[in-house]
């Protein structure tokens, strides 16, 4: 499902973020980090830290629908996926490496685009305790601003 | 409710993120070019594609939208509910303005064009400077 193109998509500096909501439909953003896809390419991990992830954590256990978008700071190119949480867990030593490195990733895009100190507080985001959350990816779509912005790619 | 700390970050300098979800439960991130200050309780959102955000908000008017202030770099979350759209007028027009330096600034003009403004009565809002280490 998650084509080459769109995995090529991953390995630049990326802002990430995840929306989910509760049963009353109230709707909650939370900024993530680090993405890992399964070897079928159906299913994604990306990693919540609990200090930004609470709300979020308990509106999965109660409805598991989650979107996650990741934008390029370099170019703009944005996807959004969405699908249905299959487990949340505590990360690992080795997947906290793969959230750190999106972090560091941001680092040079962040400070350009806004200034030392910014990309000194980017860096300083706190990611321990961090939750990995796999979900099953459903549906694809184009978020890059522009015409095609919303248009499903799968 | 809208404090002078928080000003800044309603300037369109860090793009801002949005959260909706339809009726039946399905949530939506996207990011938006530009959180508006309209008075003391209100924002207005700019709608430039008529994306799945506002067709979310034409079933459910509950937002959440995360700013950044753009020196600091503190994030805060904006709970939010729809009580308007407007296609024309002032508030129209400021955005519009503020809208065309934003793509200028990012290399968008050819791509952002105003088609109305989403404005937002403020629930709350969530300081989430504790997100971040301060050295």
């Amino acid at each position: 499902m998650i084509t080459e193109e769109l995995v090529e998509h991953f390995n630049g500096p990326m802002s990430t973020s995840i929306g989910t909501c509760n049963l009353d439909g109230i709707p909650n953003f939370a900024r993530v980090w680090g993405v890992q896809i399964d070897d079928e390419r159906k299913k994604m991990t990306i990693f919540l830290p609990e200090v930004v992830g609470k709300v979020a954590i308990v509106n999965l256990k109660e409805n598991p629908k989650i979107a996650y978008n990741i934008a390029d700071m370099a170019n703009f190119q944005t996807r959004q996926y969405k699908g249905t949480v299959i487990e949340i867990r505590t990360a690992t030593h080795e997947e906290f490496e793969i959230a750190d490195e999106m972090c560091k990733n941001g680092l040079v895009p962040v400070g350009e685009f806004f200034g030392v100190d910014q990309a000194n507080a980017w860096k300083n985001y706190i990611k321990t305790p961090l939750f990995a959350i796999t979900f099953e990816v459903e549906e694809i779509y184009n978020q890059t601003p522009g015409k095609f912005a919303g248009t499903r790619l799968i | 409710m809208i404090t002078e700390e928080l000003l800044p970050c309603l300037q369109g300098i860090v793009p801002a993120t949005i959260v909706t979800t339809t009726k039946d439960l399905m949530p939506n991130a996207s990011i938006v070019s530009q959180v508006f200050p309209v008075d003391d309780t209100h924002v207005a959102i700019s709608n430039q594609f008529f994306s799945k955000t506002f067709r979310n908000l034409q079933e459910n008017p509950h937002a959440q939208v995360q700013v950044q202030h753009p020196e600091k770099f503190i994030p805060y979350l904006l709970n939010l509910k729809l009580v308007r759209i407007e296609t024309s007028g002032d508030l129209f027009e400021s955005m519009e303005m503020q809208l065309e330096a934003i793509a200028s600034m990012t290399g968008m003009s050819d791509v952002f064009k105003l088609q109305s403004c989403y404005v937002f009565k403020i629930l709350s809002i969530e300081d989430f400077r504790h997100a971040i280490e301060w050295n």
